[in-house]
């Protein structure tokens, strides 16, 4: 896994760990890395449990850390820095915290940032088997469900591997973020680092997809484009933050009878472990 | 053999006298480098958002490419002798405030530091042709006080 934008002396920390999923760095505070949903210190030697010793983390660090993403030119990814994150060549997602300029109402940037959490995506090989069993023979428009970090991405990668193998449909990827930049295939188009209503619109126009693929139902504007593909008479299968059936159904912008098949992932397990999978009525199957 | 010596130090002084003009060449070189690497950000970022790295890259070789690409791989400012303290503070802070901000912020840095290039690359000019025949004047003259010396 390329890290090589971070300091030396944390990339010398980390080089003999091995499933992280995450590295959080604050401004100040020690660096933290969380292997198999547990935070650890970073320490010189590795990991470290107790405070002693940890590696803390510098502003100097940050501000090597987003010259290295940029490439040295903020002002080349400011669209995404923007909406708070940057993505390095291979996949990695960065969040960034810090101070919010505004123009009318508008996020032009955010300067002095003051915390980063580098989030490594993997590609774990079969980790959808569980729901391809279920598309396998008719793909249904479909929602995957649950709360950040449990491997909505990482699922939706490998069905989208597994349904290109398949070839019954071709298939649009709307990859807002750069994180499905590791995902190919005969069949695969995608559409990457736009928005949802750009990507939709350019795709459903130019690129006659049977099945669209996209990541974080957010807003009102993401649902309502979704619905604009159903009504086209494309397949979707989209995930969502919430950690129940019950929670999505009580988002402001839910749009019932969308989405065919909920499936409804295990917290704090293996990317792709179900909890329960429900029909378009919510009746568990 | 002591006139052999004579024209030997005319040379070696003129010689040295030109290496000392040098400076001034480089140092105008160096400004005209910036300047132009400062107009083809401008219209880098506005057009095409190429990262700094992508545009350093196509500069013509010389003092002020290698300066910047050593800032851009380590962080280090590269003290060139020929810039007195006031231009060399003018570099080191370009260098700290680029591609650091927002397009706009960016260009108006950019711009704001266009006008300040100029006079020193005027000043630079300048300096170039008052010196350049001065200091091959004093070499040779030196060279010549030598060969009168050594006769």
């Amino acid at each position: 896994m390329d890290l090589s934008f971070l300091p030396l002396n944390i990339l010398q920390a980390i080089r003999n760990l091995e499933n992280i999923n995450e590295i959080r760095l604050r401004v100040g505070f020690p660096i933290k890395c969380k292997i198999r949903d547990k935070f650890f210190y970073l320490s010189n030697n590795g990991l470290a449990l107790i405070r002693d010793s940890v590696i803390c983390c510098k502003k100097e660090d940050i501000n090597y850390i987003l010259a290295k993403l940029t490439h040295n030119s903020l002002y080349a990814f400011n669209d995404f820095l923007r909406q708070g994150f940057l993505t390095w060549d291979n996949g990695i997602r960065i969040g960034i915290a810090g101070i919010c300029v505004f123009d009318h109402g508008e996020n032009l940037t955010i300067k002095d940032c003051s915390s980063l959490v580098i989030r490594i995506a993997r590609n774990i090989e079969n980790c959808s088997d569980v729901i391809f069993r279920h598309l396998r023979n008719n793909v249904k428009n479909s929602l995957i469900i649950s709360p950040p970090a449990c491997g909505k991405t990482t699922l939706l990668k490998d069905l989208a591997q597994k349904l290109d193998r398949l070839g019954a449909y071709q298939i649009l990827i709307i990859d807002e973020r750069g994180e499905f930049l590791s995902v190919n295939g005969e069949n695969i188009d995608k559409i990457c680092y736009s928005n949802k209503l750009f990507g939709l619109t350019l795709g459903v126009r130019s690129l006659s997809p049977g099945l669209i693929i996209t990541d974080e139902l957010i807003n009102e504007n993401d649902w309502k484009c979704v619905q604009n593909c159903v009504n086209c008479g494309l397949k979707i299968i989209a995930s969502c933050h919430a950690s129940s059936i019950t929670e999505v159904k009580n988002k402001d912008f839910f749009i019932n009878n969308l989405f065919e098949r909920y499936f409804v992932l295990k917290k704090d397990g293996q990317p792709g472990v179900l909890d329960c999978v429900y029909d378009k009525s919510f009746n568990k199957l | 053999m002591n006139l052999y010596i004579g024209f030997l130090g005319i040379i070696i002084f003129t010689l040295l006298g030109k290496l000392f003009s040098g400076k001034n060449e480089d140092k105008r070189a160096f400004f005209i480098d910036f300047i132009n690497f400062n107009l083809k950000l401008k219209n880098e970022i506005l057009f095409t958002h190429k990262t700094i790295d992508e545009i350093s890259l196509s500069l013509n070789n010389g003092d002020f490419k290698n300066a910047l690409q050593k800032y851009l791989d380590s962080g280090e400012v590269v003290k060139l002798k020929y810039l007195d303290k006031n231009e060399f503070s003018l570099f080191e802070n370009y260098l700290f405030n680029l591609g650091n901000a927002d397009i706009k912020t960016q260009m108006n840095f950019l711009n704001s530091i266009e006008k300040e290039l100029g006079e020193y690359h005027q000043k630079a000019i300048q300096d170039e042709k008052k010196y350049r025949s001065l200091y091959l004047k004093v070499g040779f003259l030196v060279g010549l006080i030598f060969f009168i010396l050594v006769i």
